[in-house]
C-alpha cells in the first residue's frame, strides 16, 4: 500500500515534462491527456514504462487502454488498484 | 542407352546479385555453371542498399577487396525521420507518429561473422557487374544479352534452359536449373507457384540527383551524412527513401501504395514532387542551387508477391525470383545474396547424390522461408502500428534485437522473441478498440497477421 497521494506526486513532474514539451503548462486530474496530445502514441510507451519502473508493477498489454490512462486522475486510480492487488498477493504468500 | 551428358551441371538465369553470387558460390567450388543475363551489363537498377548480413557473403567470396576498391559509400546506419511539425496529425497520417524520429548505428551490435560495423550503398549497375565479374572469374560461363523464354523439366534426366537468338530457339541443358530472374519471377510464372501479397500493393518511383546535400535531414549532420534515410511522409503508407550513390549521387525514391498512386491521377513525376513537397525541407534541399536530377524517373510496380514454393525437382528459386514485399528495410539484396548462401550448399549436395528432387533443397527452402517470413512479419508490424517499430528501438530493453533485424540476422530463428512481442502487441490493439494505440493503427489492413502467413 502506498501513502495517500504518493502516486499522484510521483506521476506529476511526468505529466508535467510532457505537457510543457507541447507548451502545456497546466494539467487538472480529469483533463484527457490522449486529446490534449500530453501523451501522443509514443507517450503512451513511454507512460507505461515509467509506471512499471517507478510503482514496481507489470502492466499487460491489454490493460493499456483509454479507461485507464484517460486522465491523472485515471492512472492514479489505475495504479492504486495494481499496487493493492500486488500488495494482496504478497500478504497471501 | 546411356543418356548424354548436360551441357553444365547448373544453369543460372539472371545476372543480378542473385544468379552471379550463386554462380560464383559454385564456380568456386569447381562446378561447371552458367548465367543466362538478358541485359547487356552494366545497366541501371532499383535496390541500391544493403544490410550487413551481405558482408558474411562477399567474405565467403573473397569479395570485401573489390568492394573496398570500388570505393563505394560505407552505411554506417540508418534514420527513420518524420514531420515535425504538428499539422501533420490533420492529414491521413495513419500509424506513423509525429515524433518518430530515430536512428541506429551497426557498431551498436556485434555481428558473428562480420568484422566491419558498416555495410554499403550501390550503385547497382557498376555493383552487379563487379559481381557478375567476379563469377566469371572463378570459372562461371556468362551469356550476356539472351533472354531466358521458359524452361523445359519434361526429360527426367536434366532440364532445358530455353532461349532465343536472332531467331533461332536455343536451349541449354543442365542438372540444375537456378531461378534468379528478379521480378520477372520467370519459374514461377511458368510453373504457376506466384501468389500476389494480400496485404501490400506497394510501388516506387525513383531518381538520381547529383549535389543534393544529404545532411540537410540529418540529426547530427558530421556523422550521418551516409547513413540512408526512410523519410516518411504524411500520407498514409508513404516514405522516402535516401540513398548515397557517390560523394555526391543521392537516390531518391517515393514508395507508396499503388491505389494512392492511381488515385492521383496526376502525372507520375508530378506525384513524386507532390510527395517529396510534403518534406518542405527536403523539397528545398532538392531544388537547392547546385542540385540537379541526373536520371530520368523510373517506376517499379509488381512489389508484392510470393511463391508456393522455392524448390522444386531440379529447380531453385533465388532472390526477387522467389519473393518480394516492400523495400523498407533494404532487404533485397541481402536477401538476394544470403539466398545463394544457403542454396548452393543443397545444390552441391544434389550434384553429389544425384538426387534432383525438391526435397533436396529442403534445407535451403526452410532456412529461407523463416528468414523472409521474419522480414515480412517485421515489415507488417512497421506498416500496422509504425510507433511500434519507434518505440521498441528506443526501448534499451529491445533496440539491440530489433537492430539485429535490421542488420539482416533473421535466419536463426523460427522467430526473434521481439517479433513475437511486437506481434502479440498490435494483436491486442487491433482487437480491443478502447485500446490507448487503437487509432494509431495503420490502414494496411483489418487484421496484419491474418492474412500475412501466405506460406
Amino acid at each position: 500500500m502506498t501513502e495517500p497521494g504518493s502516486i499522484k506526486a510521483q506521476l506529476m513532474p511526468f505529466v508535467m515534462e510532457n505537457a510543457q514539451s507541447k507548451g502545456i503548462n497546466q494539467v487538472s486530474d480529469d483533463d484527457s491527456l490522449t486529446a490534449s496530445g500530453i501523451i501522443d502514441s509514443l507517450g503512451v510507451f513511454r507512460l507505461v514504462s515509467f509506471l512499471e519502473e517507478t510503482f514496481a508493477v507489470r502492466i499487460g498489454d491489454e490493460e493499456i487502454v483509454n479507461d485507464n490512462f484517460e486522465s491523472v486522475r485515471t492512472i492514479e486510480k489505475f495504479v492504486a488498484a495494481k499496487l493493492a492487488a500486488k500488495g494482496e498477493k504478497a500478504a497471501t504468500r | 542407352m546411356k543418356h548424354s551428358e548436360p551441357d553444365f551441371e547448373v544453369g543460372i538465369i539472371g545476372g543480378g546479385p542473385a544468379g552471379s553470387s550463386m554462380a560464383a558460390y559454385l564456380a568456386k567450388a569447381g562446378i561447371n555453371c552458367v548465367v543466362f543475363e538478358r541485359e547487356i551489363m552494366p545497366r541501371p537498377h532499383v535496390g541500391e542498399s544493403l544490410v550487413p548480413s551481405s558482408t558474411r557473403v562477399f567474405k565467403e567470396l573473397n569479395f570485401l577487396p573489390k568492394m573496398e576498391e570500388a570505393k563505394f559509400p560505407h552505411k554506417f546506419g540508418a534514420a527513420w525521420t518524420a514531420a515535425s511539425d504538428a499539422k501533420v496529425y490533420d492529414m491521413d497520417f495513419g500509424g506513423v507518429s509525429a515524433d518518430c524520429h530515430v536512428d541506429v548505428r551497426f557498431e551498436e551490435r556485434d555481428q558473428p561473422g562480420v568484422a566491419q560495423n558498416y555495410t554499403y550503398h550501390v550503385d547497382r549497375g557498376k555493383f552487379d557487374l563487379m559481381l557478375l565479374q567476379h563469377a566469371s572469374g572463378f570459372g562461371a560461363k556468362v551469356y550476356e544479352g539472351v533472354g531466358v523464354t521458359g524452361v523445359d523439366f519434361t526429360d527426367p534426366n536434366h532440364a532445358a534452359v530455353k532461349y532465343s537468338i536472332g531467331k533461332k530457339e536455343m536451349s541449354t541443358t543442365c542438372r540444375v536449373v537456378v531461378d534468379a530472374s528478379g521480378r520477372k519471377t520467370l519459374v514461377g510464372n511458368q510453373l504457376k507457384w506466384r501468389i500476389q501479397d494480400p496485404v501490400f500493393d506497394q510501388y516506387a518511383i525513383h531518381t538520381w540527383f547529383d549535389g543534393y546535400d544529404r545532411r540537410v535531414m540529418a540529426k547530427r549532420k558530421e556523422t550521418m551524412g551516409d547513413f540512408i534515410f526512410i523519410h516518411f511522409l504524411p500520407i498514409t503508407n508513404t516514405w522516402v527513401w535516401q540513398i548515397p550513390i557517390t560523394d555526391t549521387v543521392t537516390s531518391i525514391g517515393v514508395v507508396t501504395q499503388k491505389k494512392n498512386f492511381a488515385k492521383s491521377k496526376e502525372s507520375r513525376e508530378k506525384y513524386f514532387w507532390e510527395c517529396i513537397k510534403s518534406r518542405p525541407e527536403l523539397y528545398e534541399g532538392l531544388k537547392a542551387q547546385g542540385s540537379q536530377q541526373i536520371r530520368a524517373f523510373k517506376d517499379e510496380g509488381d512489389y508484392s508477391y510470393a511463391m508456393r514454393q522455392l524448390a522444386g525437382d531440379r529447380v531453385v528459386l533465388v532472390g526477387d525470383a522467389g519473393r518480394f514485399v516492400d523495400p523498407i528495410f533494404s532487404t533485397g539484396v541481402s536477401i538476394a545474396l544470403n539466398c545463394s548462401r544457403f542454396a548452393h550448399k543443397d545444390i552441391i549436395g544434389a550434384l553429389e547424390s544425384g538426387d534432383f528432387r525438391r526435397e533436396a533443397f529442403n534445407t535451403y527452402e526452410s532456412t529461407i522461408r523463416r528468414g523472409t517470413r521474419n522480414w515480412y512479419n517485421f515489415i507488417t508490424v512497421y506498416y500496422r502500428l509504425n510507433v511500434l517499430f519507434t518505440a521498441f528501438v528506443q526501448d534499451p530493453r529491445y533496440r539491440l534485437d530489433v537492430l539485429k533485424l535490421l542488420q539482416g540476422d533473421v535466419y536463426d530463428d523460427a522467430e526473434p522473441a521481439v517479433l513475437t512481442r511486437m506481434r502479440s502487441i498490435v494483436t491486442e490493439v487491433e482487437k480491443n478498440p478502447k485500446h490507448s494505440l487503437h487509432g494509431f493503427l495503420g490502414d494496411l489492413t483489418a487484421n496484419a497477421f491474418a492474412e500475412a502467413h501466405s506460406d
